[in-house]
Parts: structure tokens; C-alpha cells; sequence
């Protein structure tokens, strides 16, 4: 258990040590708000890398605890293998059939499973199927530097050029969409903001889609 | 306004309440059963309608519950994951049938169909319905309805999310017949559902026949005229429209149909049960009225019948009172006590309008009818007429109680004989004996009567004058008997006496009628039918003629000659002698005026009776008429009766004083047979007395007529007054009287009295003659 624990932040260092050294790239901090203002978090910031951004050995990892894929956007590079430990002492039934990565496994209680490969560029939704409101997303990166907004919209990344994309669960139906953006777009200011417009229902814990949730009538 | 009879009346009030109460009743049981069937048929409706609109969300729920579990199933996200459209294909087939979905869609996030089975949406192509797709993709599912061709879904559209959207299906259920049918057994409504819009042809579908869509329609929200309930509906059916969904244009609705007649026919029955009850109840009032009215009236009928027959005289008839109302019976009694006092009353009028008051006799007018119904019918009977002598004098002395006592007296003791017993006026009484009296039995009845009256305070000696008529022979009318009897009373009236009637008595009064209605005729009208004659006065001194006498005559063209005494006493009894001495002042005065005109030198004198002296406008008229004509005033004198005088002495003087004033000679007429006092004679304002003519005339033979002329002659002397002798017919009359001193002389000897032309020309003759040489 402490294995896998130290493995997973072993990761994160390691990936943060290769944007770093990445020199020709200024490392700015963005905001990221929706069309009301509000923060947004777990959105993708992506700018063109002119560099090869290497592909991390180790498995990036995304857990299940509480019913809920931990963390619930994960940016991996193509190429990278993803392993899904099951914290939780529940079955977790694992799929997705976004075009980049289809697939299903079956997770039970402390037992680890095969790592998954993900070798197309793109976003792989995750779901459980046993657990509906479960999902998890996975932005199969390439060639590209990328940061994730915390829970204050903020995300620094390095800004090369004028064009990048951003990618939110909230920005298409489909959830897979990414917005090509041009940094003439950003709102001025300190930080520099992007400004979303979030055309899907926020999914917190439960479905809150209303026509699901009705119980009787309209 | 005509009058009615109380009978319709009754019966009009009567029947009136019933038919207005009935007529309220029925149109409140009317309004309100209405009223309720109207609130009933809503009640129905709403309950209908949220039965119905309760089942369709219901079984929307239950549609959506199955079509979420279809879409949760990972072998169905699967599938569709795999965009394969054969597997796809297959697993729309095969879910769709697990829940009896009727259409089965997969549709692209983009709003574009995928397959469709059965495939009535065409691949690749735009879903007809995009505002659908952008409510399913913001809630996670829609569920609407939708109008493919002619048929209607009711279709679900969920996301399918494996795990965030990867399609969209639809499952569409379709609304059909028997969807209609079901939802009818439970709201027991006829239930049509019709679409607009929705870019199709507009459906119509219905558990009523198809046609009859219009009517449907027509009938929504309809209020129900009273005219329709009262006379039936044109069309017996309300409708009501819910909106079952209006949603990308195409609108969707379901009628609810109830059938009215279903509704008002209990209603019906009631309002028929309550008319027919009202309807009863209303002939049962005609029925009471009309008994009621008869028996109210039907006494009164015969009250009022009675009351004709009493107002007609009619006091006989026995009231009657079978009513067993109180009041009627009051009433009769009413009826019956006002008819007996009416017939009393009537009685008691009666006998005073035909009875004298005083005598309880009959009064002249009963007498009259009666009379004249027994002459009429030819009977014969006497009539003797009584007058009570002096009964205005029994009167004046001892009042008209006693009067009346003594009226009483004498009707009863003749009424004790019985016959028939009248007053006719005053004192005069008219009897009718049952049988002819003789003339013994009519002294006795005279003696009877003239028994004195005994008052208890005073007696009354009284006496009678009986008429004794016989009827028809002396008067066939009572007319004639009245009027006859009259005359005959009032020639017996002059003393106690029995006077049979004599036709000469008629004839008298008829004669004295004629007298007086002719002279005043003559009088108004100017008939020259009177005139003067004067005769001639000897101066026995000087011997010649030195004054006349004016004398009246009068030939009547009808009666001939009447005699001055006869005319002149009916004149002063039918009070006209003013003017006959009128005419004869005028007339004298004129010919003195014509005789001193043509040189006769005479005095005129006339008669004039008490009644003309004491007439004060006379002395001016005389005064006056003499200035007028220019002649002498001491040539008229004026010559009074001794036994006129006599009437009124006392009058008589103070109006003679008066002429003595104004110069007039005075003469006493007819001296001597008056019986005057020598205290009267002295104080007379006199100048001449005449010697009445029955003692001259036979003067020469008869030695008393003599001696009293000679005394009267010596009376005149010592008296200062001058004498005239009348009635002198021979020569030695007028020498005896002559010798004696007499001054004046007047008879037939000197000449008889002439008409005014006639003494011009004996004045001719004998002015110059000495008659007593």
C-alpha cells in the first residue's frame, strides 16, 4: 500500500522536474473563469511544446475512493501506461469507449490491475458501470505542455505562441471537445484569464441533470 | 273594469297562489336540477381531467423508468459505442422490444439520426425536432411528443452515457385507439386526442367515430342555454380540451366528450315527477276553488236574490239560512230583521201618506184614488160632506189642540157607524156610509155630531153643516165630487142646516166662475163692455139738475147684462175691485172733465165701497186724475154704503176724514138700513146722507116710511148735513119731499140712469127745467 502511494508521488515530482527544465518557455500563471466569473478547476491549459516532451515511465495512477476516480482529470503523455488501483474495499467496473483508449477492467477490492495503455492523443472519458456517477478523464497529451487548474482557476503553464487549447468536462456534450483558443482572447490582467463558457451542468456527486433526477411529471 | 263575480274571483285568487306557487316550485326544482346537472357535468369534467391527466403523467413515468433502465445497460452503451450500425440496428430491435416501444432512434449528440427502427427517420438527416435534442443534452433526457407521418409517439429521448454522452435514442410510444379506449373505461368520458402543427398533416383520433370531429369540437367549453335544457339540446355533448403538450410547435390535445343526455335524463324524471305532483296539486286547487267559490257564493246569490225582491216591494219571502258559516247566517238574520223593519216601516208610511194625521181619517189624496176606484168600478153610495161652522174660530178661541180634539171628536163619533171616513180640508169631512142614509137618520147624525166636546178642561158647543151627495148621479169623478162638494159645503156653511145638492148650486158657481174670469177679462183686456150711467140729482131748492150719479154697467158679450151687485161682490171676493174702481175713477173723472167741457154744470159722484176708501193710493189717483183733465175737484164726490161703512168704522172714518180734507163731498149710501148710531153718524165726516131708496118708494102711501124719512130729514138738519132722496118715482114723492125740506131729489120720476150721450141730450131737454114747480 505505502508502495504504491510512494510510486504515485514519484510521478508527480518526476513530471514536474521535465517542465522545468524546459528553458525557452516562460512559465505564466493563468485564471481560468467561467462565463459568470466564477473559478474554474480541472480544466486543461495546453500550449504547443516545440520541444519532445519524453514519455514518464511510470504508470500514472488513478484511484478510486469514495466511489469517485481520484484524481478525476489526469493528463498523461501518449504513450504513458495507466494503472487503476482500487482504494475503495468495493467492486469498481472500469470502462470507456472514447475513441481513444476503449476499454473496461474489473477492479476488486486490494487487487491490483493490468495497466492500461494509452497511446492515442485525446480525451478518454472514464466511467464505472456499476457506479453511474463515476467519471474520470483522461487527457492523453502530445507534444504539448499542459497544466491543470486548481480550485481557484489557477493554472500555470508555459505559454508558447498564441494559439493553445483548453479542455473542460464542461465545455461539450460529449465532454471530449477541446476549444482551440488564441491568447488574444486572454482577459488582461494579473493573472491572465481565460474566459469559458461552460455549456453542461457541473456534475457534482449526484446527477443533477433534471430530467433524471424528476420523480413524477414534468 | 268590469265587475266580477266574487265566484271567479275566489277562484281566481285561489287558483292564481296554486299555479304561482307551482309555477316557483318547478322553476326552482327546474334552475337548480339544471343548475346541478350543469355543476355536475363540469364536476365530471374536472374530475376527468385530472384522472386522466394523473394516468398520463403516470404512465409517462413509467415510460421513462423503463426507457432509463434500457439506456443504463452497458451491453445497449455498448453497442451504440461500437457506431456500427447492423449491431446498432440490432440492439434498438432488441431493447425496444423488451419494453413494447413502438420506435426505437439513435440520434447523434449533433442532433443528426443515426438508424432508426422502424426506419421512419431518415439516416444522416437533421432530427425534426432540434429543440428536443438541446433539452436532452442540457437535462439528460426529454420526453415529448412527436407526430411521424400519421402517426403519434410519445417519445423518450435520453443521452446515452458511457459515461458522459456518447448518442441520443428515442423510444417512441404511440398514442393510439386503444390508448383512447383505456383512458375512456377509466374517466367513463369519450376521449378524442387531435395535433396541430409539428410541420404534419393534423391527426384526429377518437373513441366517437372519426366524423364526428366538427361536433366535438363545436362542443368544447359549451354552456348550456336554458332554452336547450328546457327544450332538449341540439347536440347533447359537452366537451372539454386539455393541452397534453405544445412543444416544438406541435400541439397536442385531448377532448373529454360527455354525453349530456347520460347527465339530465335523471334530472329529467325528477323535474317530470315534480310537474306531474305540481300538476295534480293544481287540479286539485281548480277543484277546491271552485267548491269553495260555489259554497261562499251561493248563499250570497240567494241574499242578494232576496234583497232584489224586498227592494221590489216584496216583504214575504221566508230567509232561508242552510250555510253553515257563521257569518251567513249572521247575515240572514241581518236580512230577515231588515225586512220586517222595512215592511213596518213601509206599513207605517204608507198609512201616513193615505191618512190624515189629525183624524186618522183618510187624507183627501187616498180618498181621491179610492173613491175613484169605486166610481170606476160603478158603484153607487151618498157622500155626505160635514163642515164644522166657525172651525177657524174654535181654532183661534180655544187653540189648535182643542181644534184637533174636536176634528177627532166628530171623525170618531161617525167613524162609529162605519163607512168610509175622509178629511178634506180644515173643518170640512168627507163620509161615506155603507148604506143611503135617510133624511131621519141624517138629522139624527147632525144632532150626533153637535154633541158638545168634552176636553176634560173645556166644552165645545159646535155645529155642522151637512152635504148630502149622491154619487153617480151628482158626480161621476171625484173630481167633480170634490169640487162639487165643495160648493155645496160652502153654501151650507152660513147656518146649521142639511143641504141636499141641487145642480142650480153648480150652475150658481159656475155662473159666478164665469163672471169672474170674464169681468177680468174685460178688465185686461179693454174690452168696451163696461160703461156709466149716470142719473140725474134734482136741486129740490132750485129745482133744477145739478148733479149726477155715475152708476156701473157692464154688457158682457158672453153673459149678457149682469147685474153691479152681482159682479161687483165677486170682484171684491176675487180681489180685483181695485181696479174696477179704477175704471170707473177714470172713466168718471173723464166725463166730468167731457160735461164741464160742454157746458153741464154738474157734479159727478161714484160708489166706492170701504175697501176702495181705505185704499190710500185711490184719494192720490182721484187728486191726480182730476188735475190731468182740467175738472173741477169740487164736482166729484163720492158715495159709501151705510152697512159697508158699518164693517169697519173706525178705518172707514179716518179715510173719509181724508177726503173731507181735500174738499170731497161725502155721501152715506143707502141710509137708514144699517142700523147706525146717531154717535157714529156725528162723528162721520159726512156731508150727505141718502134716504135708501125702500123708503121712498111706496112713500106716498106708507105713513112709517113717512115718519122715518121726516125724522131722518130732522136728524140731517141737526146734524148739518144734506139730504138726498132715491128712488123717487112719482111726482108727489117729490113734491112730499120737496115740502119736508129734502134738498135733493134722484129716482126714475126725474130719470133713470143714462149713458153719458144720452144725459147730454136729456140735459138739453130739461136744464131748463123746474121740477118743482
Amino acid at each position: 500500500m505505502s508502495f504504491r502511494f510512494l510510486n504515485h508521488y514519484l510521478f508527480s515530482f518526476v513530471t514536474a522536474l521535465a517542465a522545468m527544465i524546459v528553458p525557452s518557455v516562460q512559465a505564466e500563471v493563468l485564471q481560468i473563469i467561467d462565463q459568470d466569473g466564477n473559478p474554474v478547476a480541472n480544466a486543461v491549459v495546453s500550449f504547443p511544446s516545440d520541444s519532445a516532451i519524453p514519455v514518464p515511465d511510470a504508470n500514472a495512477v488513478i484511484d478510486q475512493v469514495n466511489k469517485q476516480f481520484l484524481p478525476r482529470v489526469l493528463v498523461v503523455q501518449k504513450g504513458q501506461w495507466v494503472v487503476f488501483p482500487n482504494g475503495d474495499d468495493i467492486r469498481h467496473h472500469v470502462y470507456s469507449f472514447s475513441d481513444p483508449k476503449t476499454f473496461e477492467v474489473r477492479l476488486f477490492s486490494g487487487t491490483d490491475s493490468e495497466p492500461q495503455l494509452f497511446d492515442q492523443q485525446g480525451i478518454v472519458v472514464l466511467g464505472c458501470n456499476i457506479h453511474d456517477d463515476m467519471r474520470g478523464f483522461i487527457y492523453v497529451a502530445e507534444q504539448e505542455n499542459t497544466a491543470i487548474s486548481d480550485e481557484n482557476g489557477l493554472a500555470e503553464v508555459a505559454v508558447n505562441g498564441s494559439e493553445f487549447h483548453i479542455w473542460h468536462e464542461r465545455l461539450s456534450a460529449s465532454q471530449t471537445e477541446k476549444l482551440a483558443m488564441n491568447t488574444g482572447s486572454l482577459i488582461d490582467g494579473e493573472p491572465r484569464q481565460i474566459r469559458l463558457t461552460l455549456v453542461v451542468e457541473a456534475l457534482e456527486g449526484e446527477d443533477v441533470r433534471t430530467f433524471r433526477s424528476r420523480k413524477f411529471g414534468r | 273594469m268590469a265587475q266580477q263575480s266574487l265566484n271567479q274571483n275566489i277562484f281566481r285568487l285561489v287558483v292564481g297562489l296554486v299555479l304561482i306557487t307551482t309555477v316557483i316550485i318547478l322553476v326552482n326544482v327546474w334552475t337548480s336540477t339544471n343548475n346541478h346537472a350543469q355543476q355536475q357535468l363540469n364536476r365530471d369534467l374536472d374530475v376527468a381531467e385530472s384522472v386522466l391527466e394523473e394516468i398520463l403523467a403516470s404512465r409517462e413515468e413509467q415510460l421513462i423508468n423503463s426507457s432509463l433502465v434500457l439506456t443504463a445497460d452497458f451491453g445497449f452503451k455498448q453497442a451504440v459505442a461500437t457506431q456500427d450500425r447492423a449491431t446498432i440496428d440490432s440492439v434498438l430491435l432488441n431493447h425496444g422490444e423488451r419494453i413494447d416501444a413502438d420506435l426505437m432512434a439513435l440520434i447523434s449528440l449533433e442532433g443528426r439520426n443515426i438508424t432508426s427502427t422502424p426506419a421512419v427517420l431518415p439516416v444522416t438527416e437533421l432530427f425534426p425536432h432540434q429543440l428536443l435534442i438541446e433539452n436532452v443534452l442540457r437535462e439528460g433526457g426529454a420526453s415529448s411528443y412527436m407526430q411521424v407521418g400519421s402517426d403519434l409517439y410519445q417519445v423518450i429521448l435520453l443521452t446515452v452515457d458511457a459515461p458522459s454522452p456518447i448518442a441520443i435514442t428515442l423510444l417512441g410510444f404511440r398514442l393510439n385507439r386503444d390508448l383512447l379506449s383505456q383512458l375512456k373505461n377509466v374517466t367513463q368520458l369519450e376521449t378524442s386526442l387531435q395535433t396541430h402543427g409539428g410541420g404534419s398533416s393534423p391527426l384526429f383520433l377518437s373513441t366517437l367515430p372519426v366524423n364526428q370531429e366538427d361536433r366535438i369540437m363545436s362542443s368544447i367549453g359549451r354552456r348550456l342555454s336554458w332554452r336547450e335544457v328546457a327544450f332538449g339540446f341540439s347536440d347533447a355533448i359537452v366537451s372539454r380540451e386539455m393541452e397534453l403538450a405544445s412543444d416544438h410547435d406541435l400541439s397536442i390535445s385531448i377532448l373529454l366528450t360527455e354525453d349530456i343526455n347520460r347527465l339530465f335524463n335523471e334530472f329529467s324524471a325528477l323535474q317530470a315527477n315534480v310537474a306531474i305532483i305540481a300538476l295534480v296539486s293544481v287540479v286539485f286547487a281548480l277543484i277546491f276553488a271552485a267548491l269553495l267559490a260555489r259554497r261562499l257564493t251561493r248563499p250570497l246569490s240567494r241574499l242578494s236574490a232576496v234583497a232584489g225582491r224586498i227592494s221590489s216591494g216584496n216583504y214575504d219571502y221566508q230567509i232561508e239560512h242552510e250555510s253553515d258559516s257563521r257569518e251567513f247566517t249572521n247575515l240572514a238574520t241581518a236580512f230577515r230583521q231588515m225586512q220586517e223593519s222595512i215592511k213596518a216601516r213601509e206599513e207605517r208610511i204608507t198609512y201616513q201618506a193615505n191618512h190624515d194625521a189629525v183624524t186618522q181619517l183618510f187624507n183627501r189624496h187616498s180618498a181621491d184614488r179610492i173613491l175613484q176606484e169605486r166610481l170606476r168600478a160603478g158603484d153607487a153610495f151618498q157622500a155626505v160632506g160635514m163642515s164644522i161652522l166657525g172651525f177657524r174660530n174654535i181654532n183661534d178661541v180655544f187653540g189648535y189642540q182643542n181644534g184637533d180634539t174636536c176634528l177627532q171628536e166628530i171623525s170618531r163619533r161617525f167613524s162609529e157607524f162605519g163607512g168610509f171616513g175622509a178629511r178634506l180640508t180644515g173643518g170640512e169631512l168627507l163620509w161615506i156610509p155603507d148604506e143611503k142614509l135617510s133624511d131621519a137618520l141624517l138629522v139624527e147624525l147632525r144632532q150626533t155630531l153637535e154633541q158638545p166636546v168634552n176636553t176634560g178642561e173645556l166644552v165645545m158647543n159646535i155645529q155642522v153643516s151637512l152635504g148630502i151627495m149622491l154619487c153617480p148621479q151628482h158626480a161621476d169623478t171625484t173630481e167633480d165630487l170634490f169640487r162639487r162638494m165643495n160648493i155645496l159645503l160652502d153654501a151650507a156653511k152660513t147656518y146649521p142646516q142639511i143641504l141636499p145638492y141641487d145642480e142650480e148650486l153648480d150652475r150658481q158657481y159656475q155662473r159666478r166662475l164665469a163672471i169672474v174670469t170674464e169681468l177680468e177679462k174685460v178688465l185686461l183686456e179693454g174690452k168696451p163692455e163696461l160703461s156709466l150711467h149716470y142719473q140725474p140729482k134734482i136741486n129740490l131748492v132750485s129745482g133744477k139738475v145739478e148733479s149726477v150719479e155715475a152708476l156701473l154697467r157692464w154688457h158682457s158679450s158672453v153673459l149678457g147684462f149682469v147685474p153691479p151687485d152681482e159682479f161687483i161682490v165677486l170682484a171684491e171676493h176675487a180681489g180685483f175691485i181695485g181696479q174696477v174702481t179704477e175704471w170707473v175713477v177714470t172713466q168718471a173723472i173723464n166725463d166730468l172733465a167731457f160735461f164741464q167741457g160742454h157746458g153741464m154744470a154738474l157734479a159727478v159722484s161714484i160708489n166706492l165701497s170701504a175697501q176702495d176708501v181705505t185704499n190710500a193710493e185711490l184719494l192720490e189717483d182721484i187728486q191726480q186724475k182730476l188735475i190731468d183733465t182740467n175738472a173741477p175737484q169740487g164736482g166729484f164726490a163720492i158715495e159709501i154704503t151705510e152697512s159697508d161703512l158699518l164693517k169697519e168704522p173706525e178705518k172707514a172714518i179716518e179715510c173719509l176724514i181724508k177726503y173731507r180734507e181735500r174738499g170731497f163731498e161725502i155721501a152715506i149710501d143707502d141710509f137708514g138700513t144699517g142700523y147706525s148710531s146717531l154717535a157714529y153718524l156725528k162723528s162721520l165726516p159726512v156731508n150727505v146722507l141718502k134716504i135708501d131708496k125702500s123708503f121712498i118708494l111706496n112713500l106716498v102711501q106708507q105713513q112709517e116710511d113717512q115718519q122715518i124719512v121726516r125724522s131722518i130729514l130732522e136728524l140731517a138738519k141737526s146734524f148739518d148735513l144734506r139730504v138726498v132722496a132715491e128712488g123717487i118715482e112719482n111726482a108727489e114723492t117729490l113734491a112730499l119731499l120737496h115740502n119736508w125740506g129734502c134738498e135733493w131729489g134722484q129716482g126714475y120720476f126725474i130719470s133713470k140712469p143714462l149713458p153719458a150721450a144720452a144725459l147730454m141730450e136729456w140735459y138739453e131737454v130739461n136744464k131748463n127745467t123746474n121740477w118743482v114747480e
